[in-house]
């Protein structure tokens, strides 16, 4: 039984063409500091549309390097996620799925509250990365509702 | 999680839920409550258990009610069962329908008082472990030993012919008692109840109980007791995104 994602809303644009940027050689040579103010368009494109059924947004032309390592391939196809189609904007990203804390250590429960408090209400995985492996663990605080 | 339903087929299923529904399982404690207190049922301490002679009606809804288990006896014709301390300290003392005595020749029940001490003195943990397992009872939880699943409980929203159990409870105590029951102090704890468990489709459920600077000396006590519910699960990323877009199966644990 896995921890199912939060924070990831659905599309309803289900009959919208997406333009999907791809990552190129000009992001690593751009400036690391200060925020673009716009959007901006590469010269290579890819294009998709959001399959209802799939629930992701199917790429139809596929331009650049970043297809070699993103998206899913279903019956010969490639799709995009929710979160990859999402136009995502590093000087404004909004709030994340959740936040990643890397341990070494088993942090004590007082602990983990700290850092929770520290989340303001973001969702909260505990990483615990040794010897090469990595785990994720959620630890939420629940109420279990009283049956009839 | 929603429940799932036990049956062949999904009106299986559906019937199994129509039948939770139509008597749920506190109207079924209720009427057990009722029947021991009118035949005057008795149980008797023995060993790290309560062991009790019961009528065929008390057996049924004991059934019923998911307490106990039959033992086995060379006599027939007298059905014994046998409570877990949990159990007949909450039919003594929550519900007040069940005597137990301090063995099957007494005639004079043993009040709140000894059975807490007398329970406490064999099982260090049992303040911990009754005020978890009533307040799972009193929230009409079915609530059974989580001993096959590395637990201390698994828990079931209605008889476990009908339902599959959501979660596996471990109990661990907080504050002074922190640590008493010697779980999940290292992380590998963690990997191998998360792991057992999602194995067979539950839920860790880990019931912090803090008994806030009270003694342990009376049930008195557990008024001040608190309780903190907490889920412990583990998250794989492409799992994740497989479950999201194409509700993939749940991954059970292996590899």
């Amino acid at each position: 039984m896995e921890g199912k994602a939060r924070g990831c809303s659905s599309s309803e644009d289900s009959d919208d063409e997406v333009y999907l940027q791809n990552a190129s050689d000009e992001d690593e040579l751009g400036s690391s500091s200060g925020s673009m103010p716009k959007l901006q368009f590469r010269n290579m494109k890819s294009k998709g549309c959001w399959n209802e059924e799939m629930g992701m947004g199917e790429v139809i032309e596929k331009n650049g390097k970043m297809w070699v390592t993103t998206g899913i391939v279903r019956s010969g196809k490639i799709y995009s996620s929710i979160e990859e189609t999402f136009r995502f904007r590093k000087s404004s990203p909004g709030d994340p799925s959740f936040l990643l804390y890397l341990s070494r250590g088993h942090p004590s429960r007082a602990e983990i509250e700290a850092l929770e408090r520290q989340c303001g209400g973001i969702p909260l995985k505990i990483c615990l990365a040794t010897e090469g492996r990595v785990s994720f663990f959620s630890f939420d605080k629940v109420e279990l509702p009283v049956l009839p | 999680m929603a429940p799932r339903w036990k049956g062949k087929d999904a009106k299986a299923k559906k019937d199994a839920q129509a039948e939770a529904l139509k008597e749920p399982m506190s109207k079924i404690v209720s009427q057990l409550q009722s029947s021991l207190v009118q035949s005057n049922t008795c149980g008797f301490l023995s060993g790290s258990s309560v062991h009790l002679a019961v009528g065929a009606e008390q057996l049924h809804l004991l059934d019923k009610a998911c307490f106990g288990s039959p033992v086995r006896t060379v006599e027939k014709d007298k059905p014994r069962f046998q409570l877990s301390f949990e159990e007949a300290f909450y039919l003594c003392y929550s519900l007040k329908c069940l005597k137990i005595n301090n063995d099957s020749d007494d005639t004079s029940p043993q009040n709140s008082e000894e059975l807490w001490h007398y329970m406490k003195s064999k099982k260090e943990t049992f303040p911990c472990f009754y005020k978890a397992y009533s307040h799972l009872r009193m929230k009409n939880w079915v609530v059974r030993s989580g001993a096959q699943y590395g637990a201390d409980f698994v828990v079931y929203c209605h008889h476990p012919a009908r339902v599959h159990s959501e979660y596996g409870v471990l109990v661990l105590s907080d504050g002074e008692d922190k640590d008493l029951n010697g779980r999940l102090r290292v992380w590998s704890d963690v990997h191998c109840t998360t792991r057992l468990l999602g194995g067979v489709a539950k839920i860790l459920l880990v019931l912090y109980v803090n008994r806030n600077g009270s003694s342990n000396e009376s049930p008195l006590c557990l008024a001040n007791y608190t309780i903190e519910e907490h889920t412990i699960t583990r998250w794989n990323p492409e799992q994740c995104r497989e479950k999201m877009v194409i509700h993939a199966n749940s991954d059970n644990g292996t590899g």
